[in-house]
């Protein structure tokens, strides 16, 4: 029972994740967060962000070329 | 259409493939199919651009090379079964267009492996690249016909490939042109015989010692091109057309040294004599289209030339090896295509082959068939967006880690490769926008800021846009970068968009209440050093390129940046004699800017002997003579002037403020790629 809790509580933590990053990536959250965070800051952490994002697909298209 | 372009919309046949026009997208590194740097995949942002090179008109695009084995994770590119079902419609959504896509497979880089220092750690290390080595195989990487330096690192050697490891490859080549076959795709391209690559290394002397049957006399050396195109065959069939890509002549002096364009000089690599046999002895083996130009990564301006090299810089060479053959030629290099249609239409040429103009305009081709040609926005040659590779004395490839991941991306035009990223979207809060600045970053926030429904107004202290940019393209060999300029001019008047010329703003606040946004592009001033005694007496490069008030023959450049090295290179070929000081190692030791450009630099410096004092430093400047402090010694150097190239500093106007906005070196400084990208970041969130 507590592993599925567990589960639960990843898989919503997971949903939760996806939709705020999906939600960010929208224009009008982007305008927000540009007028919020000052452009320098966004524009930096926009950067990193890009270069985290482009890094995290080198596992997963590893993965992907497992795939029967 | 102007009827001087009639000829490159003729078709022509490779093979047994008809080819609808004569317009050949080069590869270009990044842009392709199955990743770039990444294990291979189904790339959807290569996918998306190339598709729309075919629907612009392209009669045949290559997409960007493509290494048989991924240098990160090691897999051969025939193993993803997913990805080639994933091509098959993509390549049936493809062939609507009525265009042609061959993929251009490669051998691998061998000892032009663009090696970072962290590679260039695990390649010098036997034991750290084994334990690296099922993720990535540097010394595999970097395997060449022989042991020979590495272009990029110093103290690094390429290690022989063995017989059973060029054999493997061969083989994969077949198996995988069979399945690219499968998938629809139309042909072949290898790279082969070309640009120092490493099955060039192969065909080189210079760079095969083998003994073996893949070393010694030039059949040996093209065998393994010949014994690839064979395999393919073998396994995809006789009919499957495989292109050449071909350097005619290596250009090349040494290990590390290009030959200038109009330089008489002892070939290192193939020399025309060579080549004229190679070219029959590779059609024989079975090649059915050459896609020529000159070079290799010892000579990169060749292959990549720069503004500085003249247009169709291949082309004599290319129709020359022509002659000695009968399948379609294509080349590459600066082509003008005005210049290749007439070349096509009187049978010296088959195909004209066009790379970086396909990144700045994604509608080259449709505005000159509907007559257009002059809103066809230019190539400057730059290579800061698609192909930033560099290096300077010491140094492995400087480039980042970001661009190491991205290239074929385009500074002037920030779409490219990044669709998904940089895109217009319609605002839905319309906005009046001042822009502090006519220089290209102003005129890019104005442009984004129309396009998107803002209403943009451009603040210009002179009388005429352009502003530091004018400096920068006033030397005779920037035609490139003058055609860039009058396409801004025109764009900002067909846009409409207001200017208010002869206007200086040093105070955003009397311009404050006007607007809703303010977007300051002021640029930089020249830095200065005044404990240099005598600093005030140096000139700038305005004065020398612009207002062209510096006379006098012996001029000195305080600083050996691209700057000064640009303008040195303008007065070598006015006839004058310049001087470099430079405080660094080398010249044009610039992180951003390709080795392409900066080695034709520092050849041209050193082909025309312009004094060039490294770990130096001017201690005083007079009337008619400067003090020059170099490590063998301090002497008094006369000269007609002393031009401050030692850099630039951000001129902003007014403070950091709520809707108050910073684009281009007034930020801090840069290049026209970090103008342009960063135009774009800020205007599409207002």
């Amino acid at each position: 029972m507590k592993n599925v809790k567990k589960l639960l509580v990843l898989a919503c933590l997971g949903c939760l994740g996806f939709g705020t990053a999906k939600l960010l990536k929208t224009d009008a959250a982007q305008e927000k967060l540009f007028a919020l965070l000052g452009e320098d800051t966004y524009l930096a952490i926009l950067d990193k962000a890009r270069l985290l994002g482009d890094l995290l697909m080198w596992p997963i298209d590893f993965v992907r070329a497992l795939l029967p | 259409m102007n009827p001087k372009y009639e000829p490159l919309f003729t078709p022509f046949k490779i093979g047994e493939v008809e080819i609808p026009n004569r317009i050949v997208q080069c590869s270009m590194g990044g842009t392709t199919l199955f990743g770039w740097l990444e294990p291979s995949h189904f790339d959807l942002e290569g996918a998306d651009f190339l598709l729309k090179r075919a629907k612009d008109g392209v009669g045949l695009v290559l997409p960007g090379m493509q290494v048989i084995r991924d240098t990160m994770g090691r897999k051969w590119l025939d193993s993803n079964r997913q990805m080639y079902r994933v091509l098959k419609p993509y390549m049936e959504e493809y062939h609507k267009t009525g265009g042609k896509l061959f993929i251009q497979l490669a051998g691998g880089f061998g000892r032009s492996m663009a090696v970072t220092p962290w590679m260039a750690a695990l390649g010098r290390n036997d034991v750290l690249n084994k334990l690296a080595s099922p993720i990535v195989d540097v010394q595999y990487a970097c395997a060449s016909a022989s042991a020979t330096p590495n272009r990029w690192a110093d103290n690094l050697t390429s290690r022989p490939f063995t017989i059973e490891e060029i054999q493997e490859m061969v083989w994969h080549f077949g198996a995988t042109a069979k399945k690219l076959r499968e998938s629809g795709i139309d042909g072949v391209e290898i790279h082969a015989v070309h640009e120092g690559y490493n099955l060039d290394q192969f065909a080189i002397a210079n760079m095969n010692f083998r003994t073996d049957q893949y070393g010694g006399s030039l059949e040996n050396r093209l065998r393994f091109a010949t014994e690839i195109v064979q395999e393919i065959h073998k396994q995809a069939g006789d009919d499957f057309p495989v292109s050449l890509r071909y350097s005619v002549r290596s250009c090349t002096k040494g290990w590390r040294k290009g030959a200038m364009p109009y330089e008489e000089f002892e070939e290192f690599g193939r020399d025309l004599a060579e080549s004229e046999k190679a070219v029959k002895i590779l059609q024989d083996a079975g090649y059915a289209f050459l896609n020529c130009d000159n070079g290799t990564y010892d000579a990169w301006y060749w292959a990549h030339p720069p503004q500085y090299m003249p247009d169709n810089c291949n082309l004599a060479d290319v129709e020359h090896i022509r002659q000695f053959i009968d399948i379609p030629v294509a080349c590459a290099g600066r082509m003008d295509p005005v210049k290749a249609a007439e070349e096509i239409a009187a049978g010296r040429l088959d195909a004209v082959a066009i790379a970086r103009q396909n990144l700045v305009d994604e509608n080259w081709v449709t505005k000159i068939k509907e007559g257009r040609e002059d809103e066809i926005r230019p190539c400057i040659r730059c290579h800061n967006g698609c192909f930033n590779f560099s290096k300077a004395a010491g140094t492995e490839n400087m480039q980042s880690l970001g661009d190491s991941l991205h290239l074929g991306r385009c500074a002037l035009n920030p779409p490219t490769m990044q669709h998904n990223r940089y895109k217009i979207v319609p605002t839905k809060n319309p906005k009046k926008v001042a822009i502090i600045g006519g220089g290209v970053g102003g005129m890019e926030c104005a442009l984004v800021l129309k396009k998107r429904g803002h209403n943009p107004v451009i603040f210009e202290k002179e009388d005429q846009l352009g502003g530091l940019f004018l400096t920068a393209s006033a030397m005779t060999f920037k035609e490139n970068d003058k055609d860039l300029l009058r396409w801004y001019k025109d764009q900002i008047a067909k846009a409409g968009v207001e200017v208010r010329f002869n206007t200086e703003v040093n105070d955003l606040g009397t311009i404050k209440r006007g607007f809703d946004e303010i977007i300051v592009c002021t640029g930089s001033v020249p830095r200065s050093m005044p404990n240099i005694k005598g600093f005030d007496k140096t000139k700038s490069f305005r004065q020398l390129l612009r207002e062209k008030s510096v006379e006098g023959d012996t001029i000195v450049f305080l600083g050996g940046g691209q700057s000064s090295c640009e303008a040195a290179y303008d007065l070598v070929l006015a006839g004058k004699h310049p001087i470099i000081v430079e405080y660094g190692n080398d010249l044009v030791a610039a992180q951003a800017t390709c080795l392409a450009n900066t080695s034709f630099l520092r050849d041209a410096m050193e082909y025309h002997k312009v004094p060039t004092y490294l770990h130096s430093t001017i201690t005083e400047i007079g009337d008619g003579y400067c003090v020059i402090k170099t490590p063998d010694g301090t002497f008094r150097q006369e000269c007609d002037a002393v031009i401050n190239g030692i850099g630039f500093v951000p001129a902003p106007v007014g403070e950091k403020a709520p809707h108050v906005h910073r684009v281009g070196d007034c930020v801090a400084i840069g290049n026209l790629r970090t103008v342009v990208w960063r135009a774009w970041d800020v205007c599409m969130r207002i």
